[in-house]
């Protein structure tokens, strides 16, 4: 019995302990902007979009990540964390929805002030889409109609004279 | 026709060097204020 | 006998409105052929719809009121005040058919923000917006920092009309004889700079791995806004998408020179750069952005966030420039503002934001030329005071020319100091009583109604409604600077029938 008793409290530290290896639980980008002070130099994990470039200073590239409610940008020095980037959000395109493991920092010293996570871990949670640029039927008939009506206005007013007053206006 | 070409010549001249000049205005202000900003900085660094 | 405005008066305004919206829908056209280079076919329907909607409003103002006469001041700073609000409401249109805004207010605030270039948003999603809308907020932009009045004077306003609408639209200048060239002067200036800047920033980013086109879209809108001292951005991080020293540089070099009298650009491209050394107002504007950083250091030295110095250099100055140049580009966030920044130190950006750049620039705000010559008024009075009375006094400074101080001069400048005074802590007060704290609502205030465009986080599509239509407002007066809304609401006020 005493042997089966410890055997759980084994496993039972096992899962605590793992659930540790995987990170702290993934907190919003707004809470780190709150609360920045309890998360200075600490190792955070956010989830969200990939959105605008990717772009390169030397051997650090930089990431910003929108997860629906903020921003923050992410600094990645391992170039095949960035390999996993497939899609990144633009109009028409949902970039890849990422999770993000890293050290935030609210002003970075080696970055001149930065506010920014430096990544360690990065993974795709879901790949990015493009979206169709639909387009409404209904406004295509406004713009011919329109044009049509357009046209009409401008060959009525090419064929008339515009007669200047020049003798204006006094006080 | 030389005249003409001098003159424009002189036209352009004048708007390189006044464009360069400009240019050179705004780096002697971010010089001053990164002076000023130091000797703040020293203040900070004597009262810690 | 105060004159009362009539209908030719109505017909002559209208007249000119019918021009303007005709020219504005031509404007339109060019975001048509940046969706067409981006396969954008939605957003290229939206810029079709408003292009024409413009053209044909336009036609149908020109049909209804044909005659072209010239127009007298009433007349013509009416028309400016009431242009403006058009523009407003035309420019608003594609943006509300893209989706991204709440309602058609919404789209008519984010509209005049970018004509009066203050640069405060109610966008959504603005990281999934497309190419075409995001260039056509920058263009307005470029347009409303140039003036709309400007832009219709190099096309199509003549004659006596001219200087009359030029002055409307809150520019004194008469850097050549006539008042056309001067306008195509300020085109020709802006240009030069549009090539420069952007090449720069086109450079920066192609260097930071960003691909040619998206590098030369952002470079484009970046010059756009950071010249026109707007502060608008392809992306909702503004410039802190960037995480780049160099293009905060870069941007801020362009406000510092988009603030500067063009009549000052007019002397150094004409052989004169020793006027950068001379001229009074430049001067006092490089001493009023030294001494206010120098307070917002003072501020800092109290409460000391940063690591280290480039680091408290690179977020303290940029945002002293950006406010003191009405660009409002912001290399920190609200929360930064609202946790970090101690009070003296806001108070310098306020302060900043409040005086604004140089006249005659694409700044707002009160402007430095008003100071000086409030300062000048103030040293005459107490020489007057202390000196023999049989004394003539007589003050004079530099600005392009040797100017007397008239009292009409001193006058008019306290008139607009009081009135943009006024104004903020007017719209400082009714932040407040919608509920925000004093000095947050004081800030947004002030850089509504001076053209900057910080905010410290009141400004967003959650805002009330009744708080946008204040902004509108405000922003519309500073862009203006209130004396041909004055002569607009005496118009609509005093409209008789005729006799």
């Amino acid at each position: 019995m005493k042997k089966i008793g410890t055997g759980y409290i084994l496993v039972l530290l096992g899962l605590l302990m793992a659930n540790g290896l995987f990170g702290s639980d993934r907190i919003p980008v707004r809470e780190l902007f709150d609360n920045a002070d309890r998360y200075e130099g600490q190792k955070v994990t956010i989830i969200g979009e990939v959105i605008g470039d990717i772009m390169r200073d030397g051997k650090t590239s930089w990431v910003n990540i929108n997860d629906g409610d903020f921003l923050i940008g992410a600094v990645i020095l391992d170039e095949s964390l960035l390999g996993k980037i497939k899609k990144i959000g633009r109009y028409r395109v949902h970039g890849d929805t990422v999770r993000i493991s890293g050290f935030y920092q609210t002003h970075c010293r080696e970055h001149l002030g930065e506010r920014d996570i430096h990544v360690e871990a990065l993974d795709v949670v879901t790949g990015g889409y493009e979206l169709e640029d639909s387009i409404d039927l209904y406004e295509v008939i406004v713009s011919i109609l329109l044009a049509v009506a357009t046209l009409i206005f401008v060959f009525h007013t090419h064929g008339r004279n515009v007669r200047k007053d020049s003798a204006g206006q006094h006080d | 026709m030389i005249e003409r070409l001098i003159k424009y010549l002189q036209i352009v001249y004048k708007w390189v060097v006044g464009v360069t000049i400009e240019l050179l205005y705004p780096f002697l202000t971010f010089t001053v204020a990164a002076i000023i900003c130091f000797l703040s900085y020293l203040v900070i660094l004597i009262r810690k | 006998m105060i004159p009362h405005f009539s209908r030719e008066d109505v017909n002559s305004i209208l007249h000119y409105i019918g021009k303007l919206t005709h020219g504005f829908g031509i404007v339109m056209i060019v975001p048509v052929f940046i969706g067409i280079l981006n396969a954008e076919w939605a957003p290229c329907i939206d810029f079709i719809i408003s292009s024409l909607l413009c053209i044909s409003i336009g036609n149908l103002l020109l049909m209804t009121f044909p005659l072209e006469r010239d127009l007298n001041w009433r007349q013509g700073m009416s028309l400016v005040a009431l242009s403006w609000l058009v523009a407003m409401l035309l420019g608003a249109m594609p943006l509300y058919l893209s989706g991204h805004y709440k309602s058609y207010l919404d789209s008519a605030f984010e509209s005049m923000s970018a004509l009066a270039t203050t640069g405060l948003v109610v966008v959504n999603d603005l990281d999934h917006m497309a190419y075409a809308c995001n260039f056509w907020r920058h263009l307005m932009c470029f347009i409303g920092g140039q003036g709309i009045i400007l832009v219709a004077l190099t096309l199509f306003v003549k004659g006596g009309s001219a200087f009359k609408v030029y002055v409307g639209e809150a520019r004194e200048e008469k850097i050549m004889p006539n008042i056309v060239q001067t306008a195509r002067f300020i085109w020709f200036v802006s240009l030069t700079y549009l090539v420069i800047g952007t090449l720069i920033l086109f450079l920066i980013n192609l260097f930071r791995n960003i691909s040619p086109g998206r590098a030369l879209f952002h470079a484009i809108c970046l010059f756009m806004a950071g010249w026109d001292t707007a502060g608008f951005s392809v992306q909702s991080q503004n410039i802190l998408y960037y995480h780049s020293p160099a293009v905060e540089t870069a941007t801020a070099m362009f406000c510092l020179l988009g603030a500067v009298n063009f009549g000052v650009h007019y002397a150094v491209w004409t052989g004169r750069p020793k006027e950068l050394l001379k001229n009074f107002e430049l001067k006092a504007y490089v001493m009023s952005i030294l001494v206010l950083f120098a307070l917002v250091c003072v501020g800092f030295t109290m409460q000391f966030p940063f690591p280290d110095y480039v680091s408290f250099f690179r977020k303290t100055f940029y945002q002293l420039i950006s406010a003191h140049t009405g660009a409002g580009y912001a290399n920190v966030t609200t929360y930064h503002f609202l946790k970090y920044w101690p009070p003296l130190a806001l108070l310098g950006i306020i302060m900043a934001m409040g005086l604004g750049g140089s006249s005659s620039s694409t700044s707002g705000g009160i402007k430095i030329l008003r100071m000086c010559l409030f300062y000048k008024g103030i040293k005459k009075e107490v020489k007057i005071l202390t000196s023999p009375e049989s004394a003539v006094i007589v003050e004079k400074f530099h600005h392009i020319r040797d100017v007397t101080v008239e009292d009409n001069h001193i006058k008019m400048a306290a008139m607009i100091i009081l009135l943009y005074i006024t104004m903020y802590l007017i719209g400082g007060l009714i932040g407040s009583f919608y509920g925000y704290p004093f000095l947050s609502a004081l800030f947004e205030s002030v850089s509504a109604t001076a053209n900057v465009g910080l905010s410290m986080g009141i400004t967003s599509p959650a805002m009330p409604n009744g708080l946008k239509v204040v902004y509108i407002i405000q922003m519309w007066m500073g862009r203006l600077e209130f004396i041909s809304i004055f002569v607009m609401f005496k118009f609509i006020l005093s409209l008789k029938s005729p006799q």
